[in-house]
């Protein structure tokens, strides 16, 4: 049985929320079982929060620390997403991330985008 | 995770303990946002609790004007305004919980009440949001034991039924467990009759997720029926009758989602979709008119030129405008409007490629095995 658009956009939110990407940023649909994503990636959860506020890393460290945090967590969430019943594929349209084949995830911009 | 009723480890060892080793760490997370320049609303309010909580008045004057600046019509909003504004006595806690409520938490915890009376009723309205705060903070870190004594803590003091069946929804919830998520935000729907939407859209994706559609829905409607302005609502409500062919009621739902905010690349997909299925070629150009230039415009403009006007240098120009576009068409995402473009059409351009030598034969075969055999 095919599962609905309907109820497939409420699955994907739920592997958004649990990889602790702020649903509130995101528009998230799922269109003839492909689920679509637009807007902008922002990790809430304390354990980054914590990154930034309690280790006296350097800003180039702290940078390039949260980058891979970002990489990793978008990755996670793609194989999630891209494996869950009735999920076709992904499009992903995001302001301060691309999904490039061949590399993976790439950041756009180098500084304030995470 | 256990029947969340049974827990309750640090209510009479203390709470208060417990929270002075979280404080802290939750000031440090919601100032966080601000360093970063992100005052959201809700990150403003908490931290004027905070505020409330340590009584520094300083920062809670500022951080409120902050939050009215542009939220002044949140009704969360503006009785914390009041409260700050007149400390007026309606908005003490209540004094007791009475026999309805009683009857639905266990023995222990209301003899721990009763026991503490005098602690818990009465009390100013922001130390049970202080509570909450912070049990939203442990569910966040994935410590749904303390956030669960956080939230029952905050519901001695409030008595307040359905926003403790909320919380305990919201930590089944984020443990993945959603018979007892739903079981829960529903008992909370019931209490307050429906009255807050954060809960009512949150049942509405458990509802959804465990095949309970309708019942989604109906939370949905009751939403858009106290506050008709939530796009994503209305998105939600026309996917809904997308899904179930109800084309003329899906439409309506992402008009209104649509007026709402114009560049809802989703719903514009989705009631794109429905024109052209109408092949109705008036309110397509009207609906362009309407459309903030963008890639979703210019997609559409391909669709629409390979039905209607067959300007296939111009259909072929937006085609190998976008890079992915060609790979978004090869998952399926544009599939049903695919599916909706006369065959002929579809041939024609197909020909048109391929007289050109416009695309690698590898290519173009893939392109056609989509395109025609949808």
């Amino acid at each position: 049985m095919t599962v609905s658009d309907f109820r497939l956009t409420s699955l994907v939110r739920r592997l958004v929320v649990q990889m602790n990407f702020n649903s509130n940023l995101l528009n998230i649909s799922v269109i003839n079982g492909v689920a679509y994503l637009k807007g902008e990636i922002e990790k809430n959860d304390p354990t980054i929060r914590k990154l930034k506020k309690k280790y006296k890393f350097s800003d180039k460290v702290l940078d390039k620390k949260l980058a891979q945090e970002y990489k990793a967590g978008l990755k996670m969430l793609d194989r999630n997403i891209v494996r869950a019943p009735g999920i076709r594929g992904v499009v992903y349209q995001l302001k301060n991330w691309e999904k490039k084949a061949g590399t993976g995830w790439i950041r756009k911009s180098t500084r304030g985008s995470t | 995770m256990k029947e969340i009723f049974t827990i309750h480890k640090n209510l009479l060892s203390g709470v208060e303990s417990l929270a002075s080793e979280y404080i802290d760490d939750v000031f440090d997370y919601y100032n966080s946002f601000l360093e970063e320049g992100k005052p959201y609303p809700d990150i403003l309010y908490n931290l004027i609790i905070l505020y409330l909580w340590l009584d520094k008045k300083e920062k809670i004057s500022s951080y409120l004007s902050k939050l009215l600046q542009k939220n002044n019509h949140y009704s969360k909003y503006l009785n914390l305004k009041k409260y700050i504004k007149n400390q007026s006595s309606k908005f003490k806690l209540p004094s007791k919980i009475n026999k309805k409520i009683k009857k639905e938490i266990p023995k222990k915890v209301y003899e721990f009440y009763l026991e503490n009376k005098e602690k818990f009723d009465e009390r100013p309205f922001f130390i049970k949001e202080f509570y909450n705060i912070l049990g939203d903070y442990a569910r966040f870190s994935n410590r749904n034991e303390d956030a669960f004594d956080f939230y029952l803590f905050s519901f001695l003091y409030s008595k307040n039924i359905s926003e403790l069946y909320k919380n305990i929804g919201a930590c089944y919830n984020s443990e993945n467990d959603l018979e007892r998520a739903y079981k829960y935000f529903k008992k909370s729907i019931k209490k307050n009759n429906g009255q807050d939407s954060d809960t009512l859209l949150e049942f509405s994706h458990i509802c959804a997720e465990l095949n309970k559609e309708k019942e989604a829905l109906s939370s949905l409607l009751t939403i858009h029926k106290n506050n008709p302005h939530y796009p994503d609502v209305s998105y939600r409500i026309g996917k809904y009758y997308l899904d179930k062919s109800e084309i003329e009621k899906a439409k309506l739902f992402f008009e209104k989602a649509l007026d709402i905010n114009p560049n809802y690349s989703a719903a514009n997909i989705d009631y794109f979709y429905i024109l052209l299925k109408e092949n109705n070629k008036k309110e397509i150009i009207e609906f362009f008119k309407r459309l903030p230039d963008s890639r979703d415009k210019d997609i559409f403009e391909f669709f629409y030129t390979l039905q209607f006007s067959k300007n296939f240098d111009k259909s072929f120009d937006i085609f190998k405008k976008y890079d992915d576009f060609m790979e978004q068409i090869f998952i399926g995402f544009w599939n049903h409007i695919i599916n909706s473009i006369d065959e002929k059409n579809k041939i024609k351009f197909l020909n048109y490629i391929e007289d050109n030598n416009l695309l690698s034969i590898d290519k173009l075969n893939q392109f056609k095995e989509v395109l025609l055999k949808l």
